[in-house]
């Protein structure tokens, strides 16, 4: 029923563009608290797909009616299958930032639409399991892949991200949520001879850009300190 | 507040579309060798060599390079997994019928022979995910066999190392 009401309020504060004042009710109770959750995403992938492993917890404290410090740490390893490269990449990360919750609730809800900024951070490394040395010329029949893996040393990135998303309580304080995520890299150290072509909570990278993208689905659980 | 998510709700969705893995960097395949033919008396002029049949030493397909032609420079593949390459380079290439036009059982080979060897080093260079890597010759040495009979009189290495083929590697004087 919550989430019934969440929703139906969603569409119409979605449909209400033009009175962008909704009328604060001062009298409403908020509940501030500890909210921890997973990205349920990222433990289907690594049930579902060979050559994947992830986890990731994730947290919000909420200390103002507005605002919450957030952040995720996780660690991840992949593998990529590109045609000319197959390489393993495998390290841990942290974001850590803060949560504007823009949803006016109604009752004592505590959804969230937000918009949040973070700072992130991921060290890992690669392994070159094979690759492609390019040669177009077949004359002396040298022209298969390359399968002696090579290990690179650790490479470091950071960068500032922006999320979006929602939360909404499925059941007393457990919440289920969506975000997207929007990221700019900073500092980026790349290995000899080698890119840094996906980086554990960075998402996979574009030749001459420094944007990334993200997405999660979460599964929280709300731990209530005080009410005022 | 509302329409700024939706904006960067739409945004993301739109930049969440990846580039085409297609190699399109310049320069991305592994080098051949460039060799120019200069006149051996007078060392800046080009000079072609006549009928020119290019062969790899031990080739494993059994396979010559090049056709017979005359030309003044020759691009050949240098072999990425050892760290030398032999050619045979024979000038004046014909083939002699024995004098029966009909029975080409009986034909030989006929022109010069000179054999080329280069020593080099190789290194792998990473491009990019979608080009992979490409080989480059470092140090490279050039030699070639002396039988009594060359038509090679002498060369010159202008370049050590191969990357690319925008200019000629070795000069050969003939």
């Amino acid at each position: 029923m919550r989430t019934y009401i969440f929703f139906i309020s969603l569409f119409i504060s979605f449909a209400s563009f033009a009175q962008e004042e909704v009328v604060k009710d001062s009298s409403k109770t908020h509940k501030f608290g500890l909210r921890v959750g997973t990205d349920i995403s990222k433990l289907v992938k690594t049930t579902v797909i060979k050559d994947y492993a992830a986890f990731e917890i994730n947290a919000d404290y909420k200390f103002s009616k507005k605002y919450s410090i957030a952040g995720e740490f996780g660690n991840e390893k992949r593998t990529i299958d590109e045609t000319q490269v197959n390489f393993t990449t495998e390290g841990s990360y942290f974001k850590i930032g803060v949560d504007y919750n823009a949803y006016e609730n109604w009752l004592d809800m505590e959804n969230a639409i937000f918009v949040g900024l973070r700072y992130g951070l991921s060290s890992y490394k690669h392994t070159l399991n094979s690759h492609g040395v390019l040669n177009t010329d077949f004359y002396w029949d040298e022209n298969d892949p390359n399968n002696d893996p090579i290990n690179y040393d650790n490479s470091t990135t950071h960068w500032v991200e922006l999320i979006v998303g929602i939360k909404a309580e499925i059941f007393n304080n457990l919440y289920l949520g969506i975000n997207a995520q929007l990221k700019n890299y900073v500092g980026n150290s790349a290995p000899d001879n080698f890119a840094n072509l996906y980086i554990p909570g960075f998402g996979k990278t574009v030749e001459d850009s420094k944007w990334g993208v993200g997405f999660g689905y979460t599964v929280s659980y709300f731990i209530p300190f005080y009410k005022k | 507040m509302k329409k700024i998510i939706t904006i960067l709700v739409f945004l993301l969705l739109t930049i969440s579309c990846e580039k085409d893995d297609i190699c399109t960097t310049p320069n991305a395949d592994t080098a051949h060798l460039v060799i120019r033919f200069y006149d051996y008396l007078n060392q800046d002029t080009q000079k072609e060599v006549t009928n020119l049949l290019i062969v790899g030493v031990d080739n494993p397909l059994n396979l010559s390079y090049g056709v017979e032609s005359t030309r003044d420079s020759i691009a050949i593949p240098l072999r990425i997994l050892e760290n030398n390459t032999s050619y045979k380079l024979i000038k004046d290439y014909a083939i002699d019928d024995n004098g029966t036009p009909t029975d080409t059982s009986d034909d030989f080979a006929t022109g010069n022979e000179d054999v080329i060897i280069l020593n080099y080093e190789n290194e792998e260079l990473f491009i990019s995910k979608a080009c992979g890597f490409k080989n480059i010759f470092n140090n490279v040495n050039f030699g070639f066999d002396t039988d009594g009979d060359n038509w090679i009189l002498g060369a010159n290495v202008v370049n050590t190392k191969i990357e690319n083929e925008d200019n000629a590697h070795i000069h050969i004087f003939h």
